[in-house]
């Protein structure tokens, strides 16, 4: 059967999305597969950290619309949000639309009709789960009420790739060290390990350090950020910016 | 270390390749709910299950089967190509052919599908790369449900879809093609900071020690067999005091054949 004509640019991003170098090819090519498919704002969120632990849901990146993404945050909807609630729930996409208005909750009615408002009709949410129980969540959105019920498979893959490529390429991004980070070169090395699920022995393997050095490397990062955590404090240093990029092993 | 088990060394893994199959069963028949199965001594089988299929086994640390693959050559017969041809676009390649394996029926047991689990189904997945790179095979292929593309699309080799998803009756799949080269190999071992070999060498699998011992020597310090401290770890596990010397070891290991002998087993 021959491929439907709008779904020919996200086949293409099928193909290519791995061979994108920076996240801004990820994202340019991203956002030409969903604009075929009526969709034309995206981003992909942490909702849930390494180790399964509790974050503030934020937005890693994305093309999002900024004015409706601030009005959503002041409003408080982030933490009542059933969207966000769902994500927790089911491992399933789905979209917006799937809830009838008349069955939405009175919050969900009032985000429904406010999304409306700035021009946002509808959406389509791919929870992604991690290898280490994070728990990350693709939200595309359209100005459109309707899209292709054929295209939800698609949408679910075409978002996990973007997700699962788009978070190697933000690793590779070495932010600025901020001077005013506590770590030393080691302990963000051992931290920036901890951050993709390896253990002491892995990552003195990988250093070609003692597992006791690796160890004292973890203890003395935690005490610094004053968590009892290892994964807490890979979080913490991951959101301050004091990991910078992954190492090469 | 991941076991490969191919036709040569099947007598050996009899053990572990039975309980590959019930768990099998367990995984795709009765969790999955894939109907049209093959179940034959509360295992499952089927038509790629023969004597050219290759099955890549992670054991834990009591010898039990942890995670699995099976990959098979494509030059005869292939899943991909003969039942699902809708998955794969034309100017995705060719999926069969002398130089390309499928691979298929992944699976952790429930206790295997955290943290742990994973460190065992990447080493898994490196051992396909390596067996494959081994054989002069330039192409893995495969399908996947897509709720499990995430897992695969963080290892670090490149794969790449090889056309659009598809549902089928216990869900959605699509068709996925891997190049498999050194380089790529490489590459995928510098990713998961492992410096060598992850296959077990046949010469220790196929006349010394059980897989459970094996997996008992090979996991307890994570040594690459052949090392010193190999030899003090089959020492300690032969109840003798440490002491490095390889004569302790081929001592040890001509005990154990003796014993296999005559026993008429493999444990």
């Amino acid at each position: 059967m021959a491929m439907k004509p709008s779904f020919k640019p996200a086949w293409q991003f099928l193909q290519t999305a791995g061979a994108s170098k920076t996240l801004e090819e990820l994202q340019t090519r991203f956002a030409a597969a969903l604009y075929a498919l009526e969709f034309d704002r995206f981003s992909c969120a942490l909702v849930r950290g390494p180790g399964g632990s509790s974050v503030q849901p934020h937005v890693l990146f994305g093309q999002a619309y900024q004015a409706w993404d601030d009005y959503y945050v002041s409003q408080g909807y982030l933490e009542r949000d059933p969207c966000v609630r769902r994500l927790f729930l089911s491992p399933n996409c789905f979209a917006w639309s799937d809830t009838p208005v008349e069955r939405m909750s009175p919050v969900g009615r009032d985000i429904h009709e406010d999304a409306a408002e700035h021009g946002l009709r509808n959406g389509f949410v791919v929870p992604i789960h991690g290898d280490d129980q994070e728990l990350y969540g693709v939200r595309m959105m359209s100005s459109e009420l309707k899209f292709d019920p054929d295209a939800r498979n698609l949408l679910n893959v075409m978002a996990t790739l973007y997700c699962v490529i788009g978070v190697e390429r933000l690793k590779m991004v070495r932010p600025e060290v901020t001077r005013d980070s506590p770590l030393s070169r080691r302990e963000a090395e051992c931290l920036t390990w901890v951050s993709e699920g390896k253990s002491d022995w892995d990552i003195s393997e990988i250093l070609q350090i003692s597992q006791w050095t690796v160890h004292e490397h973890i203890e003395r990062a935690k005490s610094k950020i004053g968590v009892r955590s290892r994964t807490k404090a890979a979080v913490v240093a991951a959101g301050a910016g004091w990991l910078g990029s992954r190492p090469s092993a | 270390m991941i076991h490969m088990v191919t036709v040569e060394n099947r007598h050996f893994y009899r053990a572990e390749l039975a309980e590959m199959h019930q768990l099998r069963r367990v995984h795709f028949v009765e969790e999955r709910g894939w109907s049209q199965m093959t179940v034959r001594d509360g295992g499952e089988y089927d038509e790629s299950d023969d004597d050219r299929t290759i099955y890549f086994l992670a054991l834990d640390q009591e010898g039990r089967v942890a995670v699995s693959m099976r990959a098979r050559p494509t030059d005869d017969k292939c899943i991909l190509a003969d039942v699902f041809p809708q998955l794969v676009e034309p100017e995705s390649g060719d999926v069969c052919g002398s130089d390309i394996w499928e691979i298929s029926r992944i699976f952790a047991t429930k206790s295997n599908r955290l943290r742990q689990g994973i460190r065992r189904r990447n080493e898994v997945f490196l051992a396909s790369m390596e067996a494959a790179v081994a054989a002069g095979v330039s192409r893995l292929v495969g399908m996947i449900d897509t709720y499990l593309l995430s897992q695969a699309q963080r290892f670090p080799w490149a794969l790449v879809p090889l056309g659009l998803p598809s549902s089928y009756p216990e869900g959605e799949v699509i068709g996925v093609g891997i190049p498999t080269n050194m380089a790529h190999l490489a590459k995928a071992r510098r990713g998961l900071g492992i410096a060598g070999p992850i296959i077990v060498p046949s010469p220790l699998s196929q006349a010394t020690l059980s897989p459970q011992e094996m997996e008992q020597l090979l996991t307890a310090g994570r040594l690459a067999p052949g090392d010193l401290a190999l030899v003090k770890q089959v020492i300690a596990l032969a109840g003798k005091p440490v002491q490095a010397s390889e004569e302790l070891l081929a001592a040890f290991i001509e005990r154990k054949q003796a014993q296999r002998a005559g026993t008429g087993t493999v444990h």
